[in-house]
C-alpha cells in the first residue's frame, strides 16, 4: 500500500497522461476549428507516451494498491494497459480520414476517455473502480458508435448500443449490490470471503446470484452467446474504426476484468465448480454461434463482428483452464498471448475494411464482399495484406493467430478440457470458410463495375503497417511475451 | 538334395533336347495322346488366369467399391457437414431481427438459465 499522493500519482501516469491529453485535446479542438489532424497526431503522441510510461512501470516491477485499494497497479493491469494503448492508438492513425471528413476533433478524446475506462478496469480490485471504469467506456462508446451522424445506421448502433448496454449494466450493478449485502465489502479480496468454504459445503445463494449476474454483465460486453446479439448491428452501423476498437479493446477489457473476478474473488472448491461448468458451456456456445452464423454474413463488418464472437468464445476456453491451480499461470499466459495477436489482426482487418468502405462513403455496398472482388489486381498491396490478416484470424502459420490457438487449446489439453479443445479445433475449421472467402474474392473473382478504390493515406498507411508487422513479429517471436506475461495475479 | 535338383536339371535338358532337337514331331503326338496335360502346359499351368481371379479382381472390386465409399460416403460427409453447417447458419440467422426488444429478451433469458443453473 502505497500512502503518499505524488508517489501514488506517479504509479497511475499512464492514467494521467491521457487525462491530461484528453482535456488538452478538448481544449484544442474548441480553440482551433478544422485542424483535426494535427489534433490526431497529438492524440497518437499522448497514446505514445502513456505507453512508455507504462513500459517503464512494467519494467521496474512491484504491485502497488493505491488510493486506499482504489486502483491496483500491478503486471496485470500494465500488460492489459499496453493492450489497451496500442488499441486505442492503432484506432486513432486509422480514424484520422474519417475525423477529417466529418469535422469533429472531439473523437479523440472520446477514444482517450475510452481508454481510460478500459485501463481502470483492469487496474482495480474494487469492484465500485471496475464499474466506473466499465462506464467511462461505455459511455464514451455510445457516443463514438453514432458519431457519424447523418449515416441512420450509425445512430440506429448508437441508440441499440445505448439501450442493451444500460440493460447489461444494470445487471451488473445488481450483482455487485448483492455480494456487498452478502459480503460488507467490494474489494474482491474480501468478496472472496464468502466462496472461500470447503467443499460440499452450501454458499451463500445471495452470492452465487451475485456472481450469476456479473457474469451476465460482462459476458454482454465480452460479446459471449447469447448475450452477443448486439455486437454485429452495432459493428456495421459504428464507424469502422470505432467498431474496430469495439472488438479489440472493449473484449480485452471485459477479459481483464472476467479474469480478475475469477481468479481472486470467486474462488473455493464449491464455487468453482458451478462456474467451470457455465463457462464451458457459455465458451462452447460462443465458439459454435460466432463461427456458424459468420458464414451466412454477406457484410465484412458484420463478419468481422461474429468472427469477433467467435474470437471471445476462444478466450473463454483460456478463462475455464485458469480454474485448475497447476494449469493457471500457462492459461494465463496463453489469453495474454492470444489477445495480444487478435488485437493487432484484428484492427488491421477493421482498417483494411475502413479504407475500402469509403468507396462508397460508408453506405452499406462498400463493405459487401462482392466490393472486395478483384481487389488483389487493382490495390495489390491492400490485398495482400487483408489475406494475412484473414489467414492469422483463421489461425495458420507464421502469424499470430495460430500460435494464439496453439496456446489456449494446448493449455485446455494441459488442464484435461479436452472437449473445450476439440471444440475449438474444429470451431477453427469452421473459421477458415468464410475468412478464406474474403481471400477468394480478392484474388480469384473479377472485379466490379466502378473505379479503383483510394488507397490508404498516410496515418492508415503506418497503423495497417504497425499491425501487419506486429501480426508477424508475434507469431515468429512469441518467447518475449510469453516471459513478460509470466506469473500474472 | 544338390543331387537331386542336378538330377532334374539334366534330365529337363535331355527332355528339351529329345524333343526339340532330335525329334520335333514327339510334342505334338504327346499333346495329342494326353490332350488336358498338353492344354494345361500350353496355357502355362493357368497361373495368369488364376492371378487374375484371385487377386487382380478382388482388388478391382476394392478398388471400386473404396472409391464409390469414397464418392459417396466420404465426400457426401465433408459436404453434408458443410450444407449442415450452411442449413445451421440461415437458421440461426434468423435471430437477427434487428429489434433491440428481441435482443434484450435474449439477454434477459440468458440470465435466467444462467442463474437458474447456479442457484
Amino acid at each position: 500500500m502505497i500512502d503518499s499522493v505524488p508517489e501514488s500519482l506517479a504509479r497511475i501516469a499512464p492514467l494521467m497522461i491521457l487525462a491530461t491529453w484528453a482535456v488538452l485535446a478538448l481544449l484544442l479542438v474548441t480553440l482551433f476549428r478544422r485542424q483535426d489532424k494535427a489534433v490526431g497526431y497529438l492524440t497518437f503522441m499522448g497514446i505514445l507516451l502513456a505507453a512508455v510510461s507504462a513500459f517503464r512501470l512494467l519494467r521496474s516491477g512491484a504491485a502497488a494498491s493505491l488510493f486506499s485499494g482504489a486502483v491496483l497497479v500491478d503486471r496485470f493491469s500494465l500488460l492489459f494497459t499496453l493492450l489497451f494503448l496500442a488499441t486505442a492508438g492503432l484506432t486513432v492513425l486509422t480514424s484520422i480520414p474519417l475525423v477529417e471528413q466529418e469535422g469533429k476533433g472531439e473523437y479523440y478524446v472520446l477514444i482517450l476517455t475510452a481508454a481510460i475506462g478500459m485501463i481502470l478496469m483492469a487496474s482495480s480490485e474494487n469492484l465500485l473502480t471496475i464499474f466506473l471504469g466499465l462506464e467511462i467506456l461505455s459511455i464514451s462508446l455510445y457516443i463514438l458508435a453514432g458519431f457519424t451522424r447523418d449515416l441512420e445506421k450509425s445512430v440506429e448502433a448508437s441508440m441499440k448500443y445505448f439501450l442493451l448496454g444500460a440493460f447489461a449494466t444494470a445487471f451488473i450493478l445488481y450483482g455487485a449490490a448483492l455480494l456487498f449485502g452478502v459480503t460488507r465489502s467490494i474489494e474482491l479480496r474480501g468478496i472472496a470471503r464468502a466462496f472461500a468454504l470447503p467443499a460440499e459445503s452450501a454458499i451463500d445463494p445471495r452470492a452465487m446470484a451475485g456472481m450469476g449476474l456479473l457474469l451476465v454483465g460482462l459476458a454482454f460486453k465480452l460479446g459471449a452467446a447469447p448475450f452477443h446479439f448486439w455486437i454485429p448491428d452495432v459493428y456495421q452501423g459504428s464507424p469502422t474504426p470505432v467498431a474496430g476498437f469495439m472488438a479489440a479493446g472493449t473484449k480485452a477489457a471485459a477479459l481483464a476484468t472476467i479474469l480478475r473476478l475469477f481468479g481472486i474473488a470467486f474462488r473455493g472448491p464449491s464455487v468453482e465448480a458451478g462456474w467451470i461448468a457455465v463457462l464451458s458451456l457459455l465458451a462452447a456456445f460462443t465458439m459454435i454461434v460466432g463461427n456458424v452464423v459468420a458464414l451466412a454474413q454477406t457484410n465484412v463488418k458484420r463478419m468481422l463482428g461474429y468472427s469477433s464472437i467467435a474470437h471471445a468464445g476462444y478466450l473463454l476456453v483460456g478463462v475455464v483452464v485458469t480454474s485448475a491451480v497447476e494449469s493457471r499461470q500457462a492459461a494465463l499466459s496463453a489469453i495474454v498471448y492470444y489477445l495480444a495477436g487478435y488485437i493487432f489482426m484484428n484492427l488491421g482487418a477493421f482498417a483494411v475494411a475502413s479504407v475500402i468502405g469509403r468507396t462508397s462513403g460508408g453506405a452499406e455496398e462498400g463493405y459487401s464482399f462482392e466490393n472486395y472482388s478483384g481487389l488483389a489486381r487493382r490495390r495489390p498491396y491492400l490485398a495482400a495484406l487483408m489475406t494475412m490478416f484473414m489467414l492469422s484470424l483463421t489461425g495458420i502459420p507464421p502469424m499470430a493467430g495460430f500460435l494464439g490457438k496453439f496456446f489456449l487449446f494446448r493449455v485446455a489439453i494441459d488442464g484435461r478440457f479436452y472437449f473445450l479443445a476439440i471444440l475449438g479445433v474444429l470451431n477453427s475449421v469452421v473459421g477458415a470458410f468464410y475468412y478464406l472467402r474474403v481471400v477468394v474474392h480478392m484474388y480469384m473473382k473479377e472485379p466490379a463495375a466502378g473505379g479503383i478504390p483510394p488507397g490508404p493515406t498516410s496515418a492508415e498507411g503506418i497503423s495497417l503497417a504497425f499491425a501487419a508487422t506486429a501480426t508477424l513479429l508475434l507469431g515468429l517471436f512469441p518467447g518475449w511475451l510469453l516471459d513478460l506475461s509470466r506469473s500474472l495475479l | 538334395l544338390m543331387a537331386l535338383a542336378l538330377a532334374g536339371v539334366a534330365a529337363g535338358i535331355f527332355l528339351a533336347h529329345r524333343f526339340y532337337v532330335q525329334r520335333p514331331e514327339l510334342p505334338a503326338r504327346l499333346a495329342g495322346r494326353f490332350p488336358r496335360l498338353g492344354r494345361l502346359l500350353e496355357n502355362k499351368y493357368y497361373v495368369d488366369e488364376l492371378y487374375h481371379a484371385a487377386v487382380v479382381k478382388p482388388y478391382r472390386w476394392l478398388c471400386d467399391s473404396l472409391g464409390e465409399f469414397d464418392r459417396r460416403v466420404v465426400d457426401g460427409l465433408v459436404n453434408g457437414v458443410g450444407a449442415f453447417l450452411e442449413v445451421g447458419a440461415q437458421i440461426l440467422k434468423l435471430f437477427q431481427t434487428g429489434h433491440v426488444r428481441n435482443y434484450a429478451l435474449a439477454l434477459f433469458l440468458g440470465a435466467v438459465a444462467l442463474l437458474w443453473y447456479l442457484l
